[in-house]
């Protein structure tokens, strides 16, 4: 019992820390109407300018406190809400998300330009350092009790002043009619920046309070606020004294997994629990109450759908790409003919997206969590190199994709962005991490497909043979998009509501679509591990599938030449890299500049190209014709 | 970052000294950020480029193992963590890497702590690298009759141990192994012990403790004093500058090329992998080629590094059975039951499976 007592109280600190960076989340999205992924990057940059003021310049901790909490972080929300938001108002909940997840890659990667891994060496020291208290036989550092009292008084006292104060209530309410605001006499402007302002000075608080109780390196500081997800769905990214307790809830559990599941089962099929539980918690109460049911109302927005692209543009599309492979085989060498090998598998990786997010409108942020299923299967089925092997890669990620796209099928918007993202990261800690399953030292081996007949020795027939899956591929989905199915996806993807009114089944038509996009992320991965040989866990991270998806907004995520240009463009970021030595983090920061300048282009550059080509033509055919309506938008309304 | 910052100050040093035959080295590096493809992609890249891989460093060493061991011609003279590589015929390590563990230590914390030994815990990394490690340390110990009671393989990004020293706590740990953990992870275990007043017996840990933060990192002298390190590197944060002169010219190089820098675990593995690099090299005469380079290299069947490592057997790819044994003393490491320089050999390398 005593020890019972003493894991809760242990869960209850760790819990603290949870509670109060969701906390944070909570205000932003009450207050601003936007879930900020850059949460947790935001924290870190407040922890990091910590370090900087009290190690480097030998500050006094509160006046550091004191200039990044009222100072820096003020400055900082008027800017985020300045530059990045106020051109989102009343943009999808999805269009804020790629420009908040693409602060968050700058945040990262001008930190770790910046400072480097030198703070992890020296640490922040905590305050009142070596001052604990006892509590039913566990001693709690003086600085958890800061932190948890810090979650008690976030949780209550902003409860009061979001519900019972006069810009409490303006706060919140600018979120649903800014004009409504105004002409109630309010400035909605300065609300709106007020929440920013207030959502940023939370994060910074809690980046300089969790900092001494965590390893102080730019991706755990960013990532400890994905445990504090689930807590703010337990709130319903509303209620803030529910919010507290989940986080609560999260940290007991964690503890009690590591005092009570069996070291032999951590050791052997359940790696990582402790970090596994939060996961699947978050995927549960995503499930259990989801916060965004089907709705009808909304501002509706026209927006220009790409031009569906007819059978024969497809295949001379197609021919061009076989042919730019055929071309590349013989003029590429060395690094550059490897680079674009990856690219065009990427780039199959990238249409399983074009299919999920371009057509149906359902946001994926694992899907590179289907890639990993798909080069682990092909690397176990019949010797890790066979025909048979690739099609098993795309049939079990397609029953997983259906798999995970059955119970969040009511779910939408934010919350299916998140279930998504829990279903990765479980998958990371338990599967990907199992080095008994990853048993090639944390790896897999997988080998090139051999198919029969063909001969594909040689990294020049390697690069022929994607450039041909890829045209293949794009041609297919092309084909799904003329079809009657890819119409109902672009109808879903509209208003699900509309689409569910007039009796098409919306379940069944976001399984499909889910387990299309899964099965063609596993060809992606059973192509990938082919290319790669070793893979392992690091190549399937949650980063690595927001940076692609990120790509894929930036280029187009409409088009299959979108996916093409997001393949090769984050092939070749790494390269870049390596030629580039003053920043260390380039492609996190192309990737990041790059979504918050092209983001407001719902088709991407790719797409705002062809808009343009077709505008040209529009109108030197409708020259000297009056009165002639617009033309070429297909299924224009879009539900934002 | 350590093991880059090693082989260039070597290079540096060796360029300094006018480099070999007349020729200065030029170093090209890449970072995989701990991905598997991105090691192999970096390998493949810099293949045709370089004379040879020194001093690489990485987790992931495996998947750029996969194109050394199709490219055999290509000499790799680093610190490798997976033993397939290591055993590759063109990989040459300052210290191999060698299933199992040195059997001096143990036998010294087992004369010393008869009773603890038989209450271990430990935590692991769960990495396979680590866990490989641990397999073999585990295995050496309970060849010695240790007894572990508690080991736990934690994950990424899991940093508070709270709930683990309780468990320890519970099972009646008395010797606590910290091997495997970073420095900084290791600090801050100890630090929750500490908190949670759990001062076990015995504590002992490997190289990656030796840092100029570590004391600090873990609060203190208070909380560290009498920790055990055993290593098979010199005290080359300053330690034993007055004995053993290569760690003077280590320090000189490495602060002079990069100031602020603290030199770690790693920083050594680039600095004695690039020794040995050069040291093959001068063997090899005024025409370098990869094959004969490979071939100086397979005739260096002891290595010191100037006294900065134990002796071990790189073309023989056998580990140092010598070691250094320290203990922190006022926030300081300082040798235990040792000679003011060089290294103990008082026992054999534990080969596991070796029976």
């Amino acid at each position: 019992m005593s020890a019972f007592l003493s894991y809760t109280i242990v869960g209850i600190a760790t819990g603290a820390i949870y509670a109060v960076t969701a906390s944070g989340l909570v205000v932003t999205y009450a207050t601003t109407g936007v879930f900020n992924f850059a949460h947790g990057a935001i924290g870190m940059l407040a922890a990091f300018s910590y370090w900087e003021l009290t190690q480097n310049h030998h500050l006094q901790p509160l006046l550091a406190v004191a200039l990044i909490l009222f100072v820096g972080a003020p400055l900082l929300g008027a800017l985020i809400e300045f530059v990045l938001m106020r051109r989102l108002h009343g943009a999808s909940a999805e269009r804020s998300l790629m420009v908040t997840l693409g602060l968050m890659l700058i945040l990262l990667g001008l930190a770790s330009t910046v400072w480097g891994d030198t703070p992890g060496h020296t640490g922040i020291p905590a305050f009142f350092a070596g001052h604990t208290v006892r509590i039913l036989g566990v001693n709690i550092t003086v600085q958890q009790l800061i932190v948890l009292g810090t979650a008690v008084v976030v949780a209550g006292g902003l409860r009061l002043v979001l519900k019972r104060t006069r810009i409490g209530v303006a706060m919140r309410a600018v979120v649903d009619d800014p004009e409504l605001i105004a002409m109630a006499g309010a400035p909605p402007v300065r609300i709106a920046r007020a929440g920013w302002v207030a959502g940023v000075m939370l994060a910074a608080l809690a980046g300089v309070l969790i900092a001494p109780l965590v390893t102080l390196d730019q991706t755990t500081l960013t990532l400890i606020v994905v445990n504090g997800y689930a807590a703010a769905v337990v709130g319903r990214l509303r209620n803030l004294p529910l919010t507290f307790v989940g986080g609560l809830a999260i940290g007991v559990g964690e503890a009690y997994v590591v005092g009570y599941v069996p070291l032999n089962w951590q050791s052997s099929w359940l790696p990582n629990p402790a970090l596994a539980l939060p996961m699947a918690f978050l995927f549960v109460v995503i499930l259990v109450h989801p916060g965004e049911r089907l709705r009808a109302v909304g501002e509706v927005r026209v927006s220009r759908v790409p031009k569906v692209t007819e059978l024969r543009e497809s295949l001379v599309g197609a021919g061009a790409v076989v042919a730019a492979g055929v071309a590349g085989a013989l003029v590429l060498s060395g690094t550059w003919r490897a680079t674009v090998s990856q690219g065009l598998v990427f780039g199959v990786i990238a249409l399983s997206l074009v299919l999920l997010t371009g057509y149906a409108g359902q946001v994926s942020l694992g899907q590179m969590a289907f890639v990993g299923i798909g080069a682990y299967t092909m690397g176990k089925i019949a010797g890790g190199g066979s025909w048979l092997g690739m099609l098993t890669a795309v049939g079990v990620s397609a029953a997983v994709g259906a798999l995970i796209a059955w119970p969040t099928v009511r779910v939408k918007g934010i919350y299916l962005a998140l279930a998504t993202l829990a279903f990765a990261q479980f998958a990371y800690y338990v599967f990907f991490s199992n080095l008994r399953l990853f048993n090639d030292n944390g790896s897999i081996v997988v080998h090139r497909v051999a198919l029969p007949g063909i001969k594909l020795t040689g990294a020049n027939a390697e690069l022929v043979f994607l450039s041909v899956v890829f045209a293949l591929c794009a041609v297919a989905v092309l084909a799904l998009r003329r079809s009657t199915f890819g119409r109902r996806l672009v109808a879903l993807s509209d208003s699900p509501a509309a689409y569910a009114t007039v009796g098409l089944k919306v379940r069944r038509t976001r399984l499909a679509v889910f387990a299309l996009s899964a099965g063609l992320a596993g060809l992606g991965g059973a192509l990938y591990g082919g290319l790669q040989g070793p893979v392992s866990a690091n190549d399937f991270q949650v980063l690595v599938s927001l940076t692609l998806l990120l790509l894929l907004v930036i280029w187009g995520v409409r088009t299959p030449t979108g996916a093409l240009a997001a393949g090769l463009s984050f092939a070749a970021l790494p390269v870049l890299q390596s030629h580039v030595s003053w920043v260390s983090s380039l492609p996190a920061l192309v990737v990041g500049v790059g979504v918050i300048l092209v983001g407001r282009l719902p088709n991407g550059v790719v797409g705002s190209i062809a808009d343009l080509v077709a505008d040209r033509r529009l109108s030197r055919s409708m020259s000297g014709i009056e009165g002639t309506a617009p033309v070429g938008v297909e299924g224009g309304a879009h539900v934002a | 970052m350590g093991a880059l910052v090693g082989t260039d100050a070597y290079l540096a040093y060796e360029n300094s000294l006018g480099g070999v035959d007349g020729r200065k080295f030029k170093l090209l590096s890449g970072d995989d950020q701990f991905s598997c493809s991105q090691n192999q992609a970096q390998t493949q890249q810099f293949l045709s480029q370089v004379i040879a891989f020194v001093g690489s460093f990485s987790l992931q060493d495996n998947c750029g193992g996969q194109v050394l061991a199709s490219n055999p011609g290509v000499p790799n003279v680093s610190e490798t963590l997976n033993s397939s590589v290591s055993n590759l015929p063109n990989t040459f390590s300052p210290s191999p890497l060698v299933p199992g563990w040195q059997l001096g230590p143990l036998q010294y914390y087992k004369s010393h702590f008869p009773q603890a030994i038989k209450h271990v815990g430990t935590l692991v990394a769960g990495v396979a690298s680590s866990e490989a490690q641990a397999a073999g340390e585990q295995a050496a110990m309970e060849h010695e009759g240790y007894k572990i009671v508690y080991s736990r393989t934690y994950g990424p990004l899991e940093t508070d141990f709270t709930a683990d020293v309780i468990r320890m706590q519970q099972s009646g740990v008395r010797a606590v192994d910290l091997t495997t953990l970073p420095g900084n992870l290791a600090a801050r275990f100890l630090q929750e012990a500490h908190t949670q007043g759990f001062h076990p017996a015995l504590v002992f840990s490997g190289g990656p403790i030796y840092t100029a933060d570590f004391v600090t990192q873990a609060g203190g002298p208070s909380v560290v004093d009498g920790i055990y390190l055993n290593q098979n590197q010199a005290l080359y944060l300053g330690g034993d500058a007055s004995s053993v002169p290569s760690v003077n010219t280590f320090l000189t190089w490495v602060h002079g090329l990069y100031p602020g820098f603290s030199p770690d675990i790693f920083t050594v593995y680039g600095w004695t992998s690039a020794a040995l690099f050069v040291q093959a090299l001068k063997q090899v005469g005024s025409s370098p080629t990869r094959q004969s380079l490979l071939h100086a290299l397979g005739n260096v069947d002891v290595f010191t590094a100037d006294g900065m490592l134990a002796a071990s057997d790189p073309a023989g790819k056998q580990a140092p059975s010598c070691y250094l044994l320290a203990k922190i003393v006022n926030g300081k490491f300082v040798r235990t039951d040792m000679p003011p320089s060089g290294f103990k050999c008082d026992a054999p390398y534990y080969t596991a499976g070796a029976g």
